[in-house]
């Protein structure tokens, strides 16, 4: 298909479903975290966090300030 | 998950991430200066193990007076860089002042960055006043008080911000005081039908 067909009912359907899929996830996410020692969880947990602030930074390498704070705001 | 929850007091013993140790870095300053400030917004989930990124940690402090933020400014910046400006009195005058906020960062990584601004409107002054004391890993932090960061996370709306708020609930729903809740919940004009869709029947 060559050309982009916009059909609402189909996107809406599909946010929908993203939407009730989204907090299924934390309903499960939250039933593992309860029943996780805090230390598994939470070397996981810092892992994600902390690649997330490398690729920021890696991101933010040769920019000024006024670009990162525009990219912020 | 292991946590400790007592009126007024939460304590997790947990692996800290770089946003937890930049976090702990920069309120050892305000607490050498005896500031009162409140941490709020996204890091409030974060902290309790939601999985999502943030750039910023949202910071609410006291008021002060330019002596009083010129000397904090002298001891963050010996850390920190400030963002927006290389100047106190331009930070004070012309961002706080102006109930604008400030970005502190670490010197050569310009995230995480701390989103500081002086607390003046009603509810940055609720929260300033009701506030957590949370013990993360012997590393003592004020946090907003959970009944009143689901529901400002309701009336900011975002999906990010409805997800923020189901997950502290669903994770900490047998402390939470239920009618403080819905009382904040109420005077935010929160609609009934999205409260039941994200937290259930309160």
């Amino acid at each position: 298909m060559n050309e982009f067909i916009v059909d609402f009912k189909e996107l809406d359907e599909k946010k929908r479903r993203n939407k009730i899929e989204r907090l299924q996830f934390i309903d499960w996410y939250v039933e593992w975290l309860k029943k996780t020692p805090n230390e598994i969880w939470s070397k996981q947990h810092a892992e994600f966090i902390n690649s997330g602030i490398l690729i920021n930074n890696e991101w933010a390498k040769g920019k000024t300030k006024k670009e990162i704070l525009d990219s912020l705001n | 998950m292991n946590i400790e929850y007592s009126e007024g007091k939460i304590v997790l013993n947990r692996e800290l991430s770089g946003l937890d140790k930049f976090v702990i870095d920069f309120v050892k300053i305000l607490d050498k200066h005896d500031i009162r400030y409140v941490l709020v917004s996204g890091y409030v989930s974060i902290v309790f193990g939601r999985s999502r990124y943030t750039e910023d940690v949202d910071m609410i402090i006291q008021k002060l007076t330019y002596d009083e933020f010129e000397d904090l400014w002298d001891d963050i910046t010996k850390e920190f860089e400030c963002m927006n400006t290389d100047s106190p009195k331009d930070a004070y005058n012309n961002f706080l002042n102006e109930y604008a906020a400030i970005r502190f960062h670490r010197s050569g990584s310009a995230f995480p960055n701390m989103e500081f601004k002086i607390g003046t409107v009603n509810d940055d002054l609720y929260s300033l006043s009701n506030f957590i004391e949370l013990i993360l890993s012997g590393n003592r932090l004020f946090i907003s008080q959970i009944e009143f960061q689901i529901s400002y996370k309701f009336y900011l709306g975002s999906q990010k911000d409805l997800e923020d708020a189901k997950f502290l609930y669903k994770l900490l729903e047998k402390h939470i005081d239920k009618k403080l809740l819905l009382n904040h919940l109420n005077k935010l004009n929160i609609d009934s039908k999205l409260i039941e869709e994200y937290l259930g029947y309160l």
